[in-house]
């Protein structure tokens, strides 16, 4: 089905998933403001802000399956199977937050149910971010779902290291956009485009610039802040720690997720041409993210915190993606986040589950014993563990497998080293866990 | 219940995981097929 993305009735249609999440989002925004004062009224919301996420899911792979692509050039938003994908797995992990938050703010005695409205207009700035086929319509999305997680980062405002969490990624985020905000004007400056293919096109066919290969850089940096890697990553930990369990399993798998199908999409389109430029940098970055967030996790005593080093070092793994640079490399970006956010999504699932109301911090020491208590709840935390460890038999091991493949084609040997090497240092923080509950 | 989904997901793709990568692979190799119009620039 070929869409003319130049006239109001085409990008209407294009942006179909986007927009009627965005419009469930307002409809229980409206039901908020007269249902909200009970438990019962935010389970009603949070049903509500489900539906709207199956919703828009079906609005997708309608799209897909009518075979939705542009006429002509992509104008704002891209309409290929790459972007149904990321929106597939952007909205199962909002859907799955939504459902974790359920008894979770309950249980907190959270009941301002705004929450379920911030989560689903989070979940479309995501989709934009990831689908976005011009700097302008990614510099929205990035904004739309930025701003939405800065006060879900804050939502348990009786607590200091929420409304902490929430300042300490609200000052960093801002000075991230502010490095992105430049990479653009830059760009801008030396192509005179925003589009994704034409900058990729006026690259190709002119000499490489100063003030491009600058944008490019600020851009990176800008995305490397919202992934949080190596050097830019100081603010993950006490974030992660600090915001509601819900919203950091949302932050950890949806907000990189997002940036990383975003980073994706723009060396693939827009630099090609700049490959041998961004690619050392990318390399640079992949192994310190790599070994400095599995031996920082080493030495964490919170859970939250371990899985926030452990965050780190992932980004650092789907790096080689990117590094790889390839049909195979992009693959493996889906299938590790995949694999990564259905295992992070359910760690943390299982970790708000067995917090106590007022106590909201997990310590590895409060796992001993778990076993005999909550037998089934121990037992997903440990295949969770292994997963993340990347160990054979769970899907963690399969994403793992398929980047370290997709950057060996590519002949990145050591690389690849430095991936097992923190692989092998990762068994030092995640199988304590497993064995904490169990002895 | 969800997390109980999730985990045998995780499961279940790890020792079945063809149709993941499968898709996944026909998807992305997508990402790279832009083609301008002729006279686009």
């Amino acid at each position: 089905m070929p869409i003319d993305l130049s006239t109001p009735a085409g990008a209407l249609l294009a942006l179909l998933p986007e927009l009627l999440l965005t419009g469930w989002a307002l409809v229980v925004l409206l039901v908020v403001a007269w249902r909200h004062r009970s438990a019962r009224d935010s389970r009603l919301v949070g049903a509500l802000s489900v539906i709207g996420y199956v919703l828009a899911l079906g609005a997708t792979a309608w799209l897909a399956w009518r075979g939705a692509r542009a006429e002509g050039i992509t104008l704002m938003i891209a309409l290929d199977g790459f972007r149904f994908a990321s929106n597939a797995l952007l909205l199962w992990i909002g859907g799955a937050v939504a459902v974790l938050s359920l008894r979770w703010l309950e249980r907190q005695g959270i009941l301002a149910p705004e929450y379920y409205v911030l989560l689903m207009l989070a979940t479309v700035g995501m989709m934009l971010l990831a689908g976005a086929a011009d700097l302008i319509t990614l510099f929205l999305g990035l904004e739309v779902m930025s701003i939405s997680v800065y006060v879900l980062a804050g939502y348990d405002r009786t607590r200091r290291a929420s409304a902490e969490a929430a300042l300490k990624y609200f000052l960093i985020g801002a000075f991230a956009t502010g490095f992105l905000l430049y990479g653009i004007a830059l760009i801008y400056g030396a192509t005179g485009q925003f589009n994704f293919a034409l900058i990729g096109a006026q690259l190709a066919s002119g000499e490489a610039t100063l003030m491009a290969k600058l944008g490019m850089g600020l851009l990176l940096i800008g995305f490397a802040f919202k992934v949080a890697a190596v050097p830019f990553h100081a603010w993950a930990p006490d974030v992660y720690e600090g915001a509601p369990t819900p919203v950091t399993a949302f932050m950890a798998s949806g907000v990189k997720a997002a940036a990383f199908l975003a980073l994706a999409r723009v060396l693939a389109e827009a630099f090609p041409t700049y490959v041998e430029l961004w690619r050392p940098v990318i390399a640079g970055l992949a192994i310190a993210t790599i070994l400095v967030g599995n031996l920082v996790a080493l030495v964490q005593n919170s859970i939250k915190r371990m899985l926030a080093y452990s965050a780190v070092a992932h980004a650092g793994y789907l790096m080689l993606a990117l590094w790889a640079h390839s049909d195979e490399g992009t693959a493996a970006v889906l299938v590790y986040l995949l694999a990564y956010s259905v295992t992070t999504v359910t760690a943390f699932g299982i970790l708000a589950s067995i917090e106590r109301a007022g106590a909201r911090t997990v310590l590895i020491a409060d796992l001993e014993g778990l076993y005999t208590v909550r037998p089934f709840a121990s037992l997903g935390l440990s295949v969770c563990m292994l997963s993340l460890l990347g160990f054979p038999g769970t899907f963690g091991f399969i994403g793992k497998w398929y980047l370290i493949a997709a950057t060996l084609g590519q002949g990145g040997v050591l690389l690849s080293v430095v991936a097992m090497i923190g692989s092998g240092i990762s068994i030092g923080y995640y199988l304590p866990i497993g064995l904490a509950m169990t002895l | 219940m969800v997390v109980a989904i999730c985990v045998v997901a995780i499961l279940v793709l790890g020792i079945w995981p063809n149709t993941v990568l499968n898709f996944a692979t026909q998807e992305a190799v997508q990402l790279r097929r832009t083609v301008l119009p002729t006279g686009a620039r």
